[in-house]
């Protein structure tokens, strides 16, 4: 391909490039496209371009060899009247001695076309700088889309945390009522199992103080005549010693009676028999005391007593339990009793406490002994050993251990547990050590422990203060 | 078909229904998006779903609701940032559908990913032309009449349009008769 030969028709031309301008080498314009025609106020061919626009690159004058030099540059013009940019090239004809300078509007938004007299229209059809505006507003039409997409993001964020938020609070709100609702229930299970007890102490003590009131008087009554007819005895039997001195022979009949009464053995028995009923007499009283002693509900408050009268009392209740049967070997109880003081405390409830520790020892120990050999037996015989003592300054410790079964961790882990028990429907509630721990620790700020391992046996201990310091403080103030 | 379409269909729905109705009938359309990016090329499938849904959900035609989806373009476009590029394609009737092959050339040159459609005026006289539209999708010719209805809106200019030659019928590509008149 040679080099171009063609070139453009002039009206062609000013249709190409509607923003272009010929100057001469005085600055004249000596033609301009059509567009720029309209858009400058005054006449422009024919007059200095200086008087309509500066070159504000590169940075020279309207200047015929000064621009020509510049032939390679980037070339923006401002109009003196609108401020419009117009971007382009200047190109020298040299041997017409004459500057072409196409170009075209810059604007970088398709708004500030209005201001400056000129549509998109005014633009050659080849004119990129139309497609640039469009792309440009493509470009603000996506910024706008992405922005409100971003509104809408942050919007819906912000309600989402404000959901979480809810959430939390909801979960908060439902961690607190659980606790709430768990605090009530275990509060309730516990007055639930107070009430149990104390109805089921309340009657068996009811019980137990009304027999030995109704057992009280007439054993009084049997206890009190008893020694005057140990008296009465005495005399008639030294009246018949006389007798038989003053009067060594007397009649058949006399004679007759005495043998069929066997008048020498009973004269010899007699006695005994009374001394026996008198034992039993005092026995009965003895027990009825214990009996008293054990059921001292009408004691609402402390009272200074003596903690071995309590067990010896419970385990007169017990006896029957103790003792050997057809279906059960006895069972030995070791007393091992300290010197111990008074001690303050709700007698009736600490008494419930041993009667509740005891049972358990004898229930362990003859179900273990339904389980071993006759010969095992005999070889361990079953045993309760309670001991007490002094514990520091000011307090007492009760030991109840026995040589039973013992207690697997599992067991152990729920032995205080109200409603806990191993024994079948009907023999065991499982109030037992619980209502036994509250009573010791809530009632007397007290311990309750147990010490146990599977075969070797099962040891409660109880320690409990000699004074109860609440209540001192409470009386002092 | 690019989201500013879509965003069309929705713009218009919302404004002559209600977001409730454009809601449930982009439920009944089934698709991915939520929003529509106007700048974003969309499967033509997305544009032919809410047409499909929007005619069960307001009980129009299909084709009616091309047509009035056409009018509502022009003025759409015009307000969303198009104004100048409508401006310049035109001030009446018959130059600006003269100009509007090259109104989608530079649509298409701007955005290479989408397939704007080319049309051809002949035998145009003081009062009437017949425009050719040549297309790649199926099924549009009723958005072109409702186009044609609302450029005559724009210019003020009375129009009849009648499609002369249909695709659908095996013609090569679709034709109208579009008779006007300035008032
Ligand atoms: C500023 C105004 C307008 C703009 C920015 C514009 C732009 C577009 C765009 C972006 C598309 C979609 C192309 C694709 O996704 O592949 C399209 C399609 C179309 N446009 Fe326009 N348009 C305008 C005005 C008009 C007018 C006034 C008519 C009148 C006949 C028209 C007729 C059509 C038709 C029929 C389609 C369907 C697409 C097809 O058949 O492939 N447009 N236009
Ligand atoms: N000395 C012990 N040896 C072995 N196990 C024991 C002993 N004391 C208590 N246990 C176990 O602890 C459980 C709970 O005892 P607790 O006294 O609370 O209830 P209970 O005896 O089962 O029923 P209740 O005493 O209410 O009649 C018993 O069922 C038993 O399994
Ligand atoms: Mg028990």
């Amino acid at each position: 391909m040679g080099s171009p030969s063609l070139c453009l028709p002039p009206q062609l031309f000013s249709n190409a490039f509607p923003f272009h301008l010929v100057l001469n080498r005085d600055r004249e314009v000596l033609q301009a496209g059509e567009v720029l025609r309209r858009v400058v106020p005054t006449a422009l061919v024919g007059s200095q371009i200086e008087e309509h626009f500066q070159i504000n690159r590169p940075t020279i004058e309207f200047e015929f060899d000064a621009i020509k030099k510049q032939s390679r540059s980037l070339f923006i013009l401002e109009s003196l009247h609108n401020g419009m940019q117009i971007k382009g090239q200047m190109m020298c004809v040299e041997d017409q001695d004459i500057i072409f300078f196409l170009g075209s509007p810059w604007v970088t938004d398709t708004a500030s076309l209005t201001p400056l007299g000129i549509k998109l229209k005014d633009f050659a059809t080849h004119d990129p700088v139309v497609d640039f505006l469009f792309l440009l507003q493509a470009k603000n039409v996506a910024l706008a889309d992405t922005k409100k997409l971003t509104e809408e993001l942050t919007q819906q964020q912000a309600q989402l945390r404000s959901a979480l938020q809810i959430k939390e609070n909801l979960a908060e709100i439902a961690e607190a009522q659980a606790t709430k609702l768990k605090q009530a229930l275990g509060e309730l299970q516990r007055t639930q199992t107070q009430l149990i007890q104390t109805e089921k102490m309340s009657s068996l003590g009811q019980l137990v103080a009304g027999i030995a009131h109704e057992i009280n008087n007439p054993v009084n009554f049997i206890h009190g005549n008893l020694k005057h007819a140990n008296e009465y005895t005495q005399d008639l039997l030294e009246l018949l010693h006389l007798y038989r001195q003053f009067y060594p022979n007397p009649c058949l009949e006399i004679e007759k009676h005495s043998e069929t009464i066997d008048l020498a053995f009973l004269t010899e028995d007699l006695p005994k028999i009374i001394s026996s009923m008198k034992l039993g007499a005092d026995r009965i009283r003895q027990i009825v005391l214990s009996l008293r002693n054990f059921s001292r509900l009408d004691e609402s408050e402390m009272k200074a007593v003596n903690i071995h009268e309590g067990i010896d009392s419970t385990l007169l209740i017990l006896q029957s339990r103790l003792k050997a049967k057809a279906e059960h070997p006895a069972i030995e109880v070791i007393k091992q009793y300290g010197d111990l003081p008074l001690v303050e405390c709700f007698a009736g409830q600490l008494n419930q406490v041993f009667m509740n520790l005891l049972s358990n020892a004898i229930d362990a120990l003859h179900d273990y002994n339904s389980q071993r050999s006759a010969m095992e037996t005999r070889r361990h015989p079953s045993r309760i050993t309670i001991t007490t003592e002094v514990q520091g300054i000011n307090s007492v410790a009760i030991r109840i251990a026995d040589n039973g079964p013992g207690i697997t961790e599992t067991v152990r882990a729920k032995l205080f547990d109200p409603f806990f028990t191993t024994k079948p429907v009907g023999k065991g509630t499982g109030l037992g050590l619980s209502i036994s721990y509250q009573i010791i620790a809530e009632k007397h700020k007290g311990t309750l422990r147990c010490v146990s391992e599977p075969g070797l046996g099962t040891e409660f201990w109880i320690e409990i203060p000699r004074n109860q310091q609440g209540t001192l403080t409470e009386l002092a103030s | 078909m690019y989201g500013l379409v879509n965003k069309a269909i929705e713009d218009m729905v919302c404004s002559h229904f209600g977001a409730n109705t454009w809601k449930e009938i982009k439920q009944k359309a089934n698709l991915e998006m939520d929003t529509f990016i106007s700048m974003e090329g969309y499967p033509d499938d997305v544009t032919h779903k809410l047409v499909k849904a929007a005619s069960e959900v307001l009980g129009l035609s299909a084709s009616e609701i091309m047509q009035a989806f056409g009018e509502f373009w022009v003025t759409y476009t015009a307000q969303e940032g198009y104004g100048e590029m409508m401006e310049m394609s035109g001030d009446n009737l018959p130059e600006f559908l003269e100009n509007l092959d090259n109104l989608h050339a530079r649509v298409g040159v701007i955005f290479p990913q989408l397939n704007p459609p080319s049309f051809d005026c002949t035998q145009q006289t003081g009062e009437a032309l017949n425009l050719h539209y040549h297309s790649s999708r199926e099924g549009l010719a009723p958005m072109v009449v409702g186009l044609v209805k609302g450029l005559g809106t724009r210019f003020d200019t009375e129009v009849e349009v009648t499609q002369t030659q249909s695709r659908e019928e095996g013609a090569e590509h679709d034709e109208f008769s579009i008779k006007y008149k300035q008032t």
